[in-house]
């Protein structure tokens, strides 16, 4: 697992997560905010990423490839 | 090329940029540019530097993706995205926006579409390095509102 922003800043740019196997990515925030609590992982603006392609809370993690989870971004 | 987005690592110079794009957009009716910088004092006082981290694929593809929607969205012939990343110091320049068209309306329309679209959604994560600490910058509700303005 992958973090950027404030995450990577607080946690770890990357660490290792045991999931459970075809979790989704709701469930893969859930267990990170658990796990490393008022960081706002489960925000609204928080996004989670896998092969570059922003994916959705439905989709299920096939496992072989890292997530990336974004802190809330900002441009400008 | 109606879209040119940059991801500028070193040096954003405003004046070139603008000087470039009025070349390419000549025959425009309009020209509007916006030029943002690091302010001297932030959100927790004073600034010594704005770090502007970002993602190696999504970046750029989040600052394509608002150029290309605001050529969709506004009667604009061209537009301009440069964007700085890295370290900057307090009055360096962070981007610089510019749009052409016909008439004026759009080209401000679309200058302004674009930095609501950059501050919410573009793929950077900014920090603010000072006496107090650093601090990150995340988009206030401020900034929400402004982004959705252009949904309704």
């Amino acid at each position: 697992m992958i973090f950027y922003g404030r995450f990577a800043d607080a946690i770890a740019h990357e660490v290792d997560v045991d999931v459970p196997q075809q979790s989704t990515v709701a469930e893969l925030r859930s267990l990170l905010d658990q796990r490393y609590p008022g960081l706002g992982l489960n925000g609204g603006h928080v996004r989670a990423c896998v092969a570059g392609a922003i994916i959705g809370d439905d989709l299920r993690l096939s496992g072989d490839q890292p997530v990336e989870i974004l802190a809330p971004v900002s441009g400008g | 090329m109606r879209c040119s987005v940059q991801l500028e690592r070193e040096r954003l110079d405003p004046e070139r940029e603008l000087r470039d794009f009025l070349l390419a957009a000549e025959g425009a009716g309009a020209i509007v540019s916006f030029v943002g910088m690091v302010r001297h004092s932030g959100t927790a006082g004073a600034v010594e530097s704005l770090v502007l981290e970002h993602h190696p694929a999504l970046t750029e593809s989040s600052m394509i993706d608002a150029a290309e929607e605001a050529l969709r969205r506004f009667e604009i012939e061209r537009v301009s995205v440069v964007h700085r990343c890295g370290n900057l110091l307090p009055g360096e320049p962070i981007v610089f926006v510019a749009a052409a068209s016909a008439h004026r309306r759009a080209a401000f329309e679309a200058a302004d579409y674009l930095m609501d679209r950059l501050k919410t959604d573009a793929v950077f994560w900014k920090r603010e390095e000072g006496p107090e600490g650093r601090r990150w910058i995340e988009p206030t509700e401020a900034d929400h509102s402004a982004r959705e303005r252009w949904e309704s």
